[in-house]
């Protein structure tokens, strides 16, 4: 049933566009207030030698060869994103984050749409709430405006995951405890839609790259056996539209965050979207996801920043009772470690990261695959608000469908070179 | 913990030694008023500047001794001014927004819970400080802006510069309770270090240690680092 979804978009459609207009008409100081902030992103890759998902492949990296084999030089606005912000109320805000890209299926399109209520504190004891669309707190990666990483261009693979395919549409309420050393924070979330996520996971693998998906974005698959015409599954569409609501379903996540002044910070989070898994929705399948997520932020000595985390869960569709089994059940998991050192306005660093899936069905595609990326990044900052990035990044992978579904070999490498430079305002 | 580790230097008034001139000074006693120095150091020897260090007669009385009424708390670029504020019991402090932006500034620390909405463009409200104590102060708004004002009872205090030197000037002869608080402090409240005499116009010299505790939230607005530029 689509009706939700489509509510809910509609909502955050006409909410965004109210916000656009009363902003031409206000002031900075009185309310609503609105402010606008964003970024311009302007890229150059070197890509790697894999056709990307965007074209239909099992590539990696963002920017992909056109025919496996074959690197090329890509030249193209990355991103624009505009992010605005209205003050409403003393507190209660709204924000909307849209993203225009020719890549995108929309050229303009929404990542974030949220009402935000952030009462004054007045006890060490507070709370805030969000309701709207928009991403769940997970990543310690990406603290940057518009979701992007102040370290990398690339998001770890953890992160890319999260930025294609996960998004709240519902309501988040967080309880927090400010002290003298730690600030505890507990958090709970209902949500609609988000009901396939897990495919692209599933059927492409991770991938490791800055490309986040529209609210109303359809990111394509490559065309691997089991969703090939004649394949068990092959009334999936040709591509994931992951935040579509399919089962009219509510799912959850609950979360913990502890920042310890001097220490760093560490966060929980764990996240089950409780889809109906037989469900399908214009060629869009209900997955059942759950995982749960491990974040770490604290510096070592020498200045030295470390962000790390671990997220492991399970997806799977169609769930038959035994001794079938679900016709598509895939376990996963990814760890990345990044560390980070800033000299005035330059900035180096470096993330390693693991990432798997493990095919736990009984039926004869292989999404299992192994792999690792390391990432290498340097930021120069030459004026305020100007950030030049080069980036190197390095995949490795094993996915025996590979083989069986376009005969390329299950183990490859790729590797990834990009300079990005970004506006912001 | 806090150690007052010595108690020494004396210049100025080189009379003393002579009897003519000290008992000069003891007619006109109630006009003698010395400059206490004050060097507050960390555990490593470091110099802390915005450290409060404050003196208070012994037997409390510290009805007497002038202090400003007025104080002033400014938001400007999207911070605080000063980090640390002392106050004595009673002040009024100004809150002025000198940016073209708003600032919803607040604290619930027990020495004064209160908020102010203030508009930009220089919107200006007030607060007075009854209580002794430290008062932390946020900005609704902003998570960066982070500052304190240090409520205190005697007239006797100041705020320590980035060389770690405080000066308080115009201390009257008597004993004195001498302690120093910083926001980074380890132990909250601070505990007085000891006592010392000021026995002539003599100015004196005291070095304080104390304990700190690293913070390291963000407290530049926009900084690429901390924004994520
Ligand atoms: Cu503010």
């Amino acid at each position: 049933m689509g009706s939700a979804r489509r509510h809910v978009k509609a909502v955050a459609a006409s909410a965004f566009i109210c916000a656009v207009f009363a902003a031409s008409a206000h002031g900075q100081s009185e309310l609503p207030s609105f402010s606008a902030t964003g970024l311009l992103d302007l890229r150059v890759a070197l890509t790697g030698k894999s056709v990307s998902w965007e074209d239909r492949g099992l590539g990696k990296t963002r920017f992909g060869a056109a025919t496996d084999g074959n690197n090329r030089v890509i030249a193209r606005i990355a991103e624009a994103s505009l992010i605005v912000k209205g003050d409403l109320t003393w507190d209660i805000s709204g924000v909307a984050h849209v993203i225009a890209g020719a890549q995108q299926e929309h050229p303009i399109d929404l990542v974030e749409a949220y009402l935000d209520y952030h009462p004054v504190p007045t006890s060490r004891y507070g709370i805030r709430g969000r309701a709207g669309a928009f991403f769940p707190t997970i990543s310690l990666e990406n603290t940057g405006l518009g979701w992007t990483s102040p370290f990398t261009i690339s998001s770890s693979a953890i992160n890319s995951w999260v930025g294609e395919e996960l998004r709240t549409f519902g309501a988040e309420l967080t309880a927090f405890r400010t002290g003298d050393d730690i600030d505890v924070s507990l958090t709970g979330s209902v949500y609609y839609a988000n009901d396939p996520a897990g495919t692209i996971l599933t059927w492409r693998g991770w991938a490791i790259h800055d490309r986040k998906s529209g609210i109303f974005e359809k990111i394509p698959l490559a065309p691997v056996r089991i969703i090939r015409p004649g394949g068990i599954l092959d009334n999936q569409a040709p591509y994931v539209a992951p935040l579509a609501e399919i089962d009219d379903r509510a799912g959850y996540y609950v979360g913990a965050n502890v920042e310890h002044h001097d220490f760093g910070s560490l966060h929980l989070l764990y996240y089950d979207n409780s889809a109906d898994d037989r469900e399908i929705e214009g060629g869009q399948w209900a997955w059942l996801t759950r995982f749960l997520s491990v974040g770490l932020k604290t510096e070592l000595p020498a200045n030295v920043d470390l962000v790390a985390q671990y997220l492991k869960g399970r997806t799977s569709v169609i769930t038959i009772p035994p001794p079938t089994g679900p016709i598509s059940r895939t376990h996963y998991d990814s760890l990345f470690f990044l560390v980070s050192k800033t000299w005035g306005q330059h900035r180096v660093s470096a993330r390693w990261e693991h990432f798997a899936t493990h095919d736990r069905d009984r039926f004869p595609d292989n999404n299992s695959e192994t792999g690792h990326g390391l990432t290498l990044a340097y930021v120069f900052y030459p004026v305020a608000k100007q950030r030049l990035t080069l980036e190197l990044l390095h995949v490795r992978a094993d996915r025996p469908e590979r083989t069986l579904s376009f005969n390329l070999p299950a183990k490859w490498h790729d590797t990834q070179i990009q300079a990005s430079y970004r506006f912001f305002f | 913990m806090m150690v007052l580790e010595s108690a020494d230097s004396t210049r100025g008034c080189k009379l003393r030694r002579l009897p003519v001139a000290a008992l000069l000074c003891l007619f006109i006693q109630p006009a003698w008023a010395a400059d206490v120095t004050v060097i507050v150091m960390s555990q490593s020897r470091a110099p802390i500047s915005d450290a409060v260090v404050t003196l208070s007669p012994t037997g409390g009385d510290v009805s007497s001794g002038e202090s400003p009424k007025h104080a002033v708390m400014v938001q400007e670029h999207q911070q605080f001014a000063p980090f640390v504020l002392p106050i004595r019991v009673g002040t009024t402090v100004e809150f002025p927004n000198r940016d073209s932006f708003r600032h919803h500034v607040y604290s619930f620390s027990p020495a004064k819970t209160f908020e102010l909405k203030l508009y930009g463009g220089g919107e200006t409200q007030t607060v007075t400080f009854d209580v002794p104590g430290a008062v932390a102060l946020g900005c609704n708004i902003h998570d960066n802006m982070l500052a304190y004002i240090y409520v205190v009872e005697t007239p006797y205090f100041a705020k320590t510069s980035s060389n770690g030197r405080a000066v308080i000037q115009g201390v009257p002869p008597g004993n004195y309770e001498i302690a120093a608080w910083h926001p980074n402090q380890k132990s909250q409240p601070s505990n007085p270090t000891g006592n010392f005499d000021v026995v002539s116009e003599n100015n004196v010299e005291k070095i304080v240690s104390i304990e700190m505790k690293r913070d390291r939230r963000p407290r530049q607005p926009g900084a690429f680092d901390e924004q994520g530029y």
